[in-house]
Order: structure tokens, then C-alpha cells, then sequence
């Protein structure tokens, strides 16, 4: 597709240049892991073979919300305002295919979540000395690279569906919603029923769960995968839908 | 010559209202050429058109001999958009090369830079850029692939007199030389001080095309004009039956009469024994002409239809 490598370099350039992204992605992240893990102490979580330390849940937890960060907030208000600012109308008189836009912001949202994700458990396993084979943190930073996919989907779902300003309050509200509904700021376990049952339907608590079997070396759960994929499905339709319709409005 | 553009009874409308009314006009490869109209008059729609931004309602566009979209998927068109957005987090040489490498024979990176004046803040993140400084990136970016066919709307937009006159060498200097160039502008001067032929657009009709000097001597010579001596006199009314002229205008004592023909109107004058003083005689200037043109145009008519 023409110009997607290059169009992918410079939305990662970007990204990676904008202060508010590393703020809220990589700094926040690693902060709230090392405060939180700092005040709470080496409590257990859980019980029986999938029982796992705070240091190790939390450390999962935060890497997950780094991940959701990064592949929801690098797209969504950026999008919008490109749309209204005429950027994308410019791109539109170069040869760069539309989809390619479209593609490398996908794909450029998912390139910048390892760094938060890795970050984190680095803090893991120096500080609080998480343990674990190659094979773990291979599979734990693996589950949630991929798993971020759903949520750089949503980010440019939201890009198209919203105007500017909506986008950016709007992209607020849903990631703050996804990261405190879904436990990765409170533990799932010590949430009421209501709360778990809300938890359950998002894909943030099954993205976090990747995270929660790979270092408790269970299997990472067939459950988990198939609401990610079937959120990001349905994402996908969404986005392209509104694709489609800002493709067939016309620029002015 | 090879036709760069081809407008063949184009219609735009945008739902009651009519943007362009049925508009053909064809431009030939390397020729440098003006979009001359008021706000509003259809100049940005017409450059949608050619970019394939927009569909005509009815009517054919025709861009290097082909569709619009396959010539600008193809790199061989450039364009300066009135409201290009730069993405900000990027520099400026960044932002370029970017543009460039989209194309497949690019202009090299330090050629654009510095031929479109970008070179003094090259360094410079896009989001701390002046408006000026925005708008010879937007130019280094519309030059990006070295087009065939470049569209310039309303580039020095925001310029003061000065910078609006330097860009223009920059982008005659830069730009020219064989490719073709279309600019929509409202300013006349610029128009008539660039280019080699001037399109008049008015309630989205063309209302005239030529050069500079053609449009002038179309809208009616020359201008003679001098002080009356007796304002108010009576043989002010019988100035409109001398030779060649076509319009007088008394503005207190002032006169300003139209002339075909401004040595037979003189040779009239002093016959008459007209008590005149401080006579100018000179071009109608590209403004007169332009409003004569534009008056033309029949309002309402065009508008709805």
C-alpha cells in the first residue's frame, strides 16, 4: 500500500515527541506501580495455583493500563482534529493511499504501547524482583502487546465518531472508564459483585487477564482471547463504517 | 500543447446553492494562470474539482487526460490548499521528506527546503512556525514530487504587501519554468503581475479570460481625467457625445471619463473649448476593468437556480 512505511514512521515520531503521551503512558504507569506496590506491601492475591503476589498482580495491571493508554489516547483526539484541520485534506492531494492513513495510525498506536508495557515490568522484576521463566515474560509482554489491538481499533473508532472537542473528553471518559471498570486501578478481587459483573463485559479486565495468567503460568485463557477479538470486531466494522462515510463525504 | 485541465459544461451544486453554473475552460501545459474572483465566487470549488476533493454535479473534469484522483494517486499534482493543517510534533525538514518520499520522483529534500524558503527553520517543530513560515512549508510540500500541474489557492493569503511580493518571485523562480501553474487569488494586482493569462470567475461562471492587458483593453481603454473649472455646468451632460467615449463620471469637480480612444475624447475636449486643468491621461488600471467585468455578471441568475 503506498506510503504506509513511511506514514507509519511519522505517526510513531510523533507520538513518541508529544510530552502529554509520555506523561500519561510511560510516567503514570511506572509512578502508580511503584506507589501503589510501595503502600500496600507483599500482599497475596487469590488463592490456590492461580494465586499471585500484589507486586506481580499490580505490575500486570499497570502495564495493562499503560498499553490501554497508549493504543486508545494516541488516535482518538489526534484523529479528530486532523480531520477538521484539514491535514487529512492535505494527505488527500499526495498519492498516499486513504487507507494507509488509516492503517498506519492503527498500527502505529500498537507500535507505541511496548515501551509503557516493557517499562513497567521492567520495575517489576528490579524492584520488586517478579520472577519468571524467559518463557513468562516473554508470553506476559507478548499477551499484552497484541491484546492492545482492540484498543488502538477503538482509538480510531472514536477519531471518526467524534468531532474535536467530543473526542477528547469523549476518549478521557472511555479510558478512564475501561482502566477503573475493568480493575487495572483496583483489583478485580476486591471489587463489590456489581462492580466484577461490569468488569467481566470489558475488554480491559480480559486484556488485563492475558497479563494475570501468563505470570501465574496458567494458560492465558481461551475466554479472554476470543472478547478481545470479538471487541475488536466489532471495532473494526464500526471504525470502517465511519470510515466509509467521512470517505464519502466530500472535502471541502 | 498537451492540456493540463479540461472543464466541460461543469455544474457544482451544494444543495439549493449553485457553486459553479456550468463552467468550461481548458489550460494548456505551461502556462501560468490566474483563478481571479471575490470570495465566494467559485475559485476553491473549481480547485476541488481538479484535485478530485469533490464530484461535479454534472459535466466533465478532465485532469492530465485523465480522471482527477488517478492523476493525484499518480504524483504528478501538487497543491497548496488554503487550510492545509500541519500535524504539530514534527519538524520541518521531517514534515517534507515525509511528503516526499509519498512520491514516486521526488524533488531532492534540500532542493525544497531551499527553494521554497524553508531552509532558515528547517529545524523548526511545524506547531512553532509563523503563518508565513507555514505557508512556504505548505509550498515545499505542494512541490514535493516535482508535478506537472500545481495548484496554488490563495497562497499569500495572510502575506503583507512586501512578503506577498517576494513570495511570488520565490514561486515564480521555483515553480516555474515549463510546469503549469493555477493560483486562485482576489488580489488583482497579483494576478495581473504573475500571470500569463487571467480566468475572471463571478457567481460561478467565467466572465472573462485573457491576459492581463487583453482584459484591461476589454473593459475599455483608457481613462482621462482632469478638474473641471465651472462644476455644475450644464455642458458636463454633453461630454458623453464625444469621440470614443464610453462612461463619464463627475465626482465634484473631478471628471473620469472611459475612453476607446483617448487622443480623439482630448482633441474633442480642447475643440469644445472645455475649461479643464490637471488632465491625466492613462491605462484603465486591472481594477476598473475587473469591476466592469464582474458587474456583468447578471446577479440572481446564476446563483439558483
Amino acid at each position: 500500500m503506498s506510503g504506509l512505511g513511511a506514514y507509519l514512521v511519522l505517526e510513531i515520531r510523533r507520538t513518541v515527541r508529544n510530552p502529554r503521551f509520555l506523561l500519561f503512558t510511560v510516567a503514570f504507569p511506572l509512578g502508580f506501580y511503584l506507589l501503589f506496590t510501595m503502600l500496600y506491601g507483599d500482599t497475596s492475591m487469590g488463592s490456590g495455583p492461580g494465586a499471585i503476589a500484589f507486586s506481580a498482580y499490580y505490575m500486570v495491571a499497570m502495564a495493562a493500563y499503560g498499553g490501554l493508554s497508549a493504543a486508545l489516547n494516541s488516535n482518538a483526539s489526534r484523529l479528530a482534529a486532523e480531520r477538521a484541520g484539514g491535514w487529512s485534506r492535505q494527505l488527500r492531494v499526495t498519492p498516499l493511499a486513504p487507507a494507509a492513513y488509516v492503517l498506519g495510525k492503527t498500527i502505529g498506536a500498537v507500535g507505541v504501547v511496548l515501551p509503557s508495557i516493557v517499562l513497567v515490568c521492567l520495575a517489576g522484576a528490579v524492584v520488586h524482583h517478579v520472577s519468571g521463566s524467559a518463557a513468562t515474560w516473554i508470553a506476559l509482554v507478548a499477551a499484552l502487546w497484541i491484546g492492545s489491538i482492540p484498543f488502538a481499533v477503538l482509538g480510531v473508532l472514536l477519531g471518526y465518531a467524534l468531532d474535536t472537542e467530543s473526542a477528547q473528553s469523549g476518549g478521557m471518559i472511555v479510558f478512564f472508564a475501561l482502566s477503573i471498570l475493568g480493575g487495572l486501578w483496583f483489583p478485580y478481587q476486591i471489587m463489590p459483585h456489581w462492580m466484577q459483573d461490569i468488569a467481566r463485559v470489558l475488554p480491559s479486565y480480559h486484556y488485563a487477564a492475558l497479563g494475570w495468567n501468563a505470570v501465574a503460568h496458567q494458560a492465558l485463557g481461551w475466554r479472554h482471547i476470543a472478547v478481545l477479538l470479538a471487541y475488536t470486531a466489532v471495532f473494526g466494522l464500526w471504525a470502517a463504517r465511519r470510515y466509509r462515510r467521512d470517505e464519502a463525504r466530500e472535502y471541502a | 500543447m498537451d492540456e493540463a485541465v479540461r472543464f466541460e459544461g461543469v455544474v457544482k451544486r451544494f444543495g439549493e446553492t449553485v457553486a459553479l453554473a456550468g463552467v468550461d475552460l481548458t489550460l494548456r501545459s505551461g502556462q501560468m494562470v490566474a483563478l481571479l474572483g471575490p470570495n465566494g465566487a467559485g475559485k476553491t470549488t473549481a480547485v476541488s474539482l481538479m484535485l478530485g476533493l469533490r464530484q461535479a454535479t454534472s459535466g466533465t473534469v478532465r485532469v492530465l487526460g485523465g480522471d482527477p484522483g488517478a492523476a493525484v494517486r499518480a504524483g504528478r499534482v501538487g497543491a497548496m490548499l488554503q487550510t492545509g493543517g500541519l500535524p504539530p510534533g514534527l519538524r520541518v525538514s521531517e514534515l517534507v521528506n515525509f511528503v516526499r518520499r509519498l512520491y514516486p520522483r521526488p524533488r531532492p529534500l534540500r532542493d525544497l527546503l531551499e527553494g521554497a524558503g524553508c531552509a532558515p527553520f528547517a529545524d523548526r517543530l511545524v506547531e512553532r512556525l509563523s503563518g508565513g513560515q507555514a505557508q512556504r512549508v505548505r509550498f515545499a510540500m505542494a512541490m514535493a514530487g516535482d508535478p506537472e500541474l500545481l495548484f496554488l489557492d490563495e497562497p499569500t493569503t495572510g502575506f503583507d504587501v512586501e512578503a506577498r511580493r517576494r513570495f511570488w518571485a520565490e514561486i515564480r523562480a521555483f515553480a516555474g519554468g515549463g510546469r503549469t501553474v493555477l493560483f486562485a487569488t482576489h488580489y488583482l494586482e497579483e494576478a495581473d503581475a504573475v500571470a500569463d493569462r487571467i480566468v475572471v470567475v463571478q457567481r460561478g461562471r467565467i466572465v472573462a479570460d485573457g491576459t492581463g492587458a487583453a482584459l484591461k483593453a476589454a473593459a475599455g481603454g483608457r481613462v482621462v481625467r482632469f478638474e473641471w473649472l465651472h462644476a455644475g455646468d450644464a455642458g458636463l451632460r454633453s461630454l458623453e457625445g464625444l469621440p470614443g467615449v464610453d462612461t463619464v463620471d463627475v465626482d465634484g469637480a473631478r471628471v473620469r471619463i472611459r475612453t476607446a480612444d483617448s487622443d480623439a475624447t482630448v482633441r474633442a475636449l480642447c475643440a469644445a473649448g472645455v475649461p479643464f486643468r490637471d488632465m491625466e491621461i492613462g491605462g484603465g488600471d486591472l481594477e476598473s476593468a475587473f469591476l466592469a467585468l464582474v458587474g456583468e455578471a447578471p446577479a440572481g441568475e446564476a446563483v439558483v437556480r
